[in-house]
């Protein structure tokens, strides 16, 4: 045992949640992960080397671009280089043709000057992180059938998707506690009329109603006013499980001791419900939050996927994925999937962060 | 195993062909045959100039194909006078099999269609020449009111009953103006038309005002309504002759005759082909259904009693079998790569790249035809909020619009870079201008925003243009892919407007609900595709003149409520939508080429040039189109489906397609 674990007492909850999940090495590794990609999309503005509009004419429907240190003639470099492309149309089937010009190669530099872009709503810059020399260009992951480059429009779409996801989680979770919380600490007739109402709401079939709502939205409106509906809809649907959770919880409780002493201490309610009932399920609220946030992800991409949800120009990843349903796109251009593959590692991140924070909020851990 | 020599077989297979040459005067080689560029003569002429008479033959599979009975001897099923055709290349074999590709079977099949299609008359291969076909020969008198078709002695309908003018006349004065049958007529040019018959085979149209594109309207856009019905089948079913036809029909289930007439026979010649009903309709085209319709596919054999002969006797067509399959369009491709078509035409142009990939492997080869003029973009001029329509009822916005699209870049991404930039203007008329092709139409987003200023439409805060009024401004634009050529073509078009300035939000819907927005006049855009290319002969001035199409209005509908009302419905439209009204039917009633026609369309050019009331993005687009390669006679094919001028393949001739005896 270590010197600290001798004196446990001296830390407070927090730190001793914190440690409980550092020792998790998957949550703690995948909570760095999406901190990073957090940080990606916050500041895709100046990471990404591209606007999400601007289109390479010379490069559409290009596949992804790799870097190298060999340089063209055939030696290892210090510093990163990317092959120089060719583009032509074949003669004969006229498909664009890219060859990689042996020699010739772009320089990747750091910090380079490029489209004009605004960070945060404060300053205007035209800083990108990276780019490369004279008239080339670098798409790591490729480009869409206008020329977009997929990296930069993902990080982008990436931002779009999870400002969704945090507005209807948090909303949703707010609405979830508050209401369940209520009905499992006053119970009588209010309990009963939010539960009938919850399963009303559980029992309407989603697709059916995204339809309903796709076709309802009013023509004029556009794809920003169509997001934030998007984002109340799938908030008002997704607190209900959470109020269930809270409320059951609140209910088990009543007759613990510790809040009947709180009880006859002569708490106010409000003060027994936050002070001595919250704590105790913190940790499921926490994983039904990381869980809660990936349904919702899923939830956007699969309606803008269907047409249903966000359009053009937002960028979300549903809108990414849109172009890659059919079969010539998988086969011919299967980097449109890329922006799946984003959805797959940023649900799977949040899963890993919710396994360890349950265990980390779990008291018979420390 | 015995060897067969090499040197035998070419040696016969030469003596043969060299025989058969003699006997068969073609295209290529006219031996004989005096006039240049002659691919169809009549059998008098032909035999004049042989100075030998033709002795007929027929397929030798004929009787089992048609399967029912003995027929009788060839030269009894021709007319007295068939038409003599000139193969391109070589008299044919028979035998082999023809596959095409549809959607379904209740649509109407265009292309497959045109392989056994009769007119009146047909339009040559240089796609501006009439000539004869089931009509001998015509007249016109001196003011283009009356014009009188012979017809061929001794021709007869597929059950082998005498056709005759009398089935003409049916179809004009009992069927195209009966008014249950059609409540609104269908033929422009049937309005105050009747028929008249002279004798069994002198037919006689008469209208109230001048018709003198007649004809060629029979090959442009009236191509596929063939100008007779077999009277003799469909009159137990007419209410007009038969005085039980309501109670047959209602005792099959149906309303009124009428209704189930429409089974039987419908203007658009496929319609008979539809169901089983069609077997008891005969038909003058090259092939015939002799086994019902099924869902997946329609089978055809040669008619027994067409009356095509080629140059050395031999009663065409020559393939044995018409098999139309029903499919899902996006399979057409697979399909073909897998050789199981013979021919077809495709409407998205990338399929282009995959056929011709797998062309070296396949059956077919791949051609690039001329087609039509891709995607038209039309902004609502009657839009119902005032504001948007100050907007887009100004010039100098859709001036702009054009010019912030970058159509060589559309081209390039969108089109293999096989359009052609341009604008919507008539090109390769004799009355187009030199500036006419890059109308408005050069990408030029300075001009473009230069107009926008002038307009009164400022930059506003977020980066878009305001309305004039200071409000914020968004193009909403509807669409279904079936009217972009490329499911990408709005988005990219998007981005170009909005880097001038102009937000537009796009939105797809099924062409079902483009198709009702547009008639309620609740849309910003309407599109169409395909739109033919220039009016050379008479179809293409429907394009031209409002409602801009042939179908669907494209734009102005309470304008053309307001023409079509004599002012009490709708709003009255401005005065260059007047003149263009007023213009074309002008144009109409001049014939084609003439000096009066070139003049009436350099009207209704300029006017487009000063309106552009269509915003076109290419003045040409090729048509993707696969045919198998082993088919003979098949000429070198300029355009397919160009509905301004020719019907699909009619000018090319199918009936003598074959494929060589291995």
């Amino acid at each position: 045992m270590t010197a600290i674990d001798m004196n446990p007492t001296e830390l407070s909850r927090l730190q001793l949640a914190r440690r409980v999940f550092h020792g998790n090495r998957l949550a703690s590794i995948s909570l760095k992960l999406f901190a990073l990609l957090i940080a990606l999309a916050v500041f895709a503005e100046f990471i990404a080397p591209y606007s999400p509009q601007e289109r390479n004419r010379a490069y559409s429907d290009g596949a992804p671009m790799g870097i190298t240190f060999v340089n063209e003639e055939g030696r290892l470099q210090p510093w990163p280089l990317v092959p120089a492309r060719i583009t032509s149309r074949d003669p004969v089937t006229l498909k664009r043709v890219v060859r990689t010009d042996d020699t010739e190669r772009w320089n990747l530099k750091f910090f380079v000057r490029g489209s004009n872009y605004e960070l945060l709503g404060l300053f205007q810059s035209d800083l990108h992180l990276f780019g490369v020399s004279g008239d080339g260009y670098l798409h790591l992951f490729g480009t869409d059938r206008l020329g977009r480059d997929i990296f930069s429009r993902t990080l982008f779409a990436f931002r779009t998707s999870l400002s969704i996801g945090v507005a209807a989680v948090l909303t949703a979770f707010v609405l979830g506690v508050a209401i369940g919380g209520m009905a499992g600490y006053l119970r009588g007739w209010f309990d009963t009329v939010i539960m009938r109402i919850i399963e009303f709401i559980q029992s309407i079939p989603t697709l059916p109603l995204w339809l309903t709502v796709a076709a309802a939205v009013p023509r004029d409106w556009t794809a920003m006013q169509v997001y934030l509906v998007m984002t109340v809809i799938l908030a008002l649907i997704g607190w209900t499980t959470l109020a269930r959770r809270v409320r059951s919880r609140v209910i088990s409780m009543h007759t613990d001791e510790h809040v009947l002493a709180g009880k006859l201490a002569g708490c106010s309610s409000t003060r027994l419900f936050l002070r001595h009932m919250l704590p105790a399920f913190t940790g499921y609220l926490i994983v039904d939050l990381t869980l809660a946030f990936s349904t919702i992800m899923i939830a956007e991409t699969s309606l803008s996927f269907l047409g249903l949800g966000l359009r053009e120009p937002v960028v979300s990843l549903g809108v990414m994925l849109l172009p890659a349903q059919s079969i010539s796109a998988i086969m011919l251009t299967p980097w449109y999937l890329i922006p799946g593959l984003f959805v797959v590692v940023v649900v799977l991140l949040l899963n890993f962060i919710g396994d360890g924070v349950r265990d980390a909020a779990d008291p018979a851990n420390y | 195993m015995p060897k067969l020599s090499y040197s035998t077989v070419f040696t016969a297979s030469l003596l043969a062909t060299t025989a058969m040459s003699d006997q068969c005067p073609t295209v290529a080689s006219p031996s004989g045959i005096a006039h240049h560029g002659l691919d169809q003569v009549e059998l008098s002429a032909f035999e004049a100039q042989t100075g030998d008479s033709l002795t007929f033959h027929d397929n030798p599979n004929l009787e089992k194909l048609v399967n029912r009975g003995p027929l009788p001897p060839v030269s009894e099923r021709l007319p007295a006078e068939p038409l003599v055709i000139l193969p391109y290349e070589d008299c044919g074999t028979y035998g082999g099999e023809m596959r095409y590709l549809a959607r379904k079977l209740e649509s109407n099949t265009s292309e497959g269609l045109s392989w056994r299609q009769v007119q009146l008359v047909r339009v040559d291969d240089d796609l501006r020449t009439i000539k004869p076909d089931v009509a001998k020969s015509w007249a016109w008198n001196h003011d283009y009111t009356e014009i009188t078709f012979t017809l061929r002695k001794g021709h007869k309908w597929s059950d082998g009953t005498p056709f005759t003018a009398h089935d003409v006349a049916f179809w004009l004065n009992d069927l195209i103006n009966n008014e249950e049958l059609y409540p609104t007529t269908r033929a422009p040019w049937s309005v105050g038309s009747r028929a008249e018959v002279i004798d069994e085979v002198t037919v006689k149209f008469v209208f109230d005002v001048p018709q003198p594109n007649l004809l060629e309207h029979l090959v442009t856009q009236g191509q596929f309504y063939a100008a007779f019905a077999p009277k003799h089948a469909l009159i137990p079913f007419h209410g007009d002759f038969a005085e039980d036809a309501d109670a047959k029909a209602q005792a099959a289930g149906h309303n009124t005759w009428a209704d189930w007439f429409r089974l039987r026979w419908g203007h658009w010649m496929d319609r008979t082909t539809h169901s089983a009903l069609g077997l008891e309709v005969p038909t003058l085209e090259s092939h015939i259904m002799v086994t019902a319709p099924e869902e997946t596919h329609r089978d055809f054999v040669p008619n027994p009693y067409y009356h095509h002969v080629d140059s050395a006797g031999q009663q065409l067509p020559y393939v044995d079998r018409h098999r139309e399959r029903f499919i899902d369009p996006s399979l057409y491709v697979i399909e073909i790569i897998n050789g199981n078509v013979d021919q077809k035409s495709l409407g998205p142009i990338e399929s282009y790249s995959a056929l011709k990939e797998n062309e070296a492997g396949g059956i077919y080869k791949v051609i690039l035809p001329e087609g039509n003029k891709g995607p038209y973009i039309a902004f609502n001029q009657t839009h119902q909020d005032p504001a948007v329509r100050a907007i887009y009822a100004d010039v100098r916005f859709r001036q702009a619009m054009s010019m912030a699209i970058d159509r060589d870049e559309v081209s390039e991404t969108l089109f293999l870079g096989l359009g052609t930039p341009g604008s919507a203007l008539p090109h390769g008329t004799p009355t187009e201008k030199p500036g006419d092709q890059m109308h408005f139409s050069g990408f030029d987003p300075e001009a473009a925003g230069q107009l926008l200023d002038e307009m009164g439409m400022k930059m506003g805060p977020d980066g878009f243009r305001l309305r004039p009024d200071g409000e914020p401004f968004s193009i909403i634009w509807e669409y279904s892919t079936q009217f972009t050529g490329a499911p990408d073509f709005p988005t990219l078009v998007a981005e170009m407007w909005r880097s001038v300035g102009i937000d537009t939000q796009l939105r797809e819907i099924s062409s079902v609900d483009l198709g009702d927005k547009g008639r309620a006049n609740a849309l910003d855009i309407t599109m169409i595709y395909d739109q033919p290319t220039y009016p050379v002969l008479a179809g293409g001035v429907d394009t031209l003149v409002p409602p801009f199409h042939i179908n669907d209005p494209l734009m102005g509908v309470p304008w053309m409520d307001w023409i079509n009302t004599n002012g009490s419905q709708g709003e009255e439209p401005p005065a260059w939508i007047n003149d263009l009204v007023a213009l074309g039917p002008e144009m109409a009633r001049e014939a084609p080429g003439s000096e009066a026609w070139n003049a009436a369309l350099d009207k209704i050019t300029d006017i487009h040039r000063e309106q552009m009331p269509i915003i076109g993005i290419f003045s040409s687009l090729p048509r993707v189109s696969v045919i198998n390669k082993d088919l003979k006679n098949v000429p070198e094919i300029t355009t397919i489906g160009n509905t301004s001028y020719t019907g699909y393949l009619q000018p090319w001739r199918v009936d003598q397609w074959y494929y060589p005896a291995d």
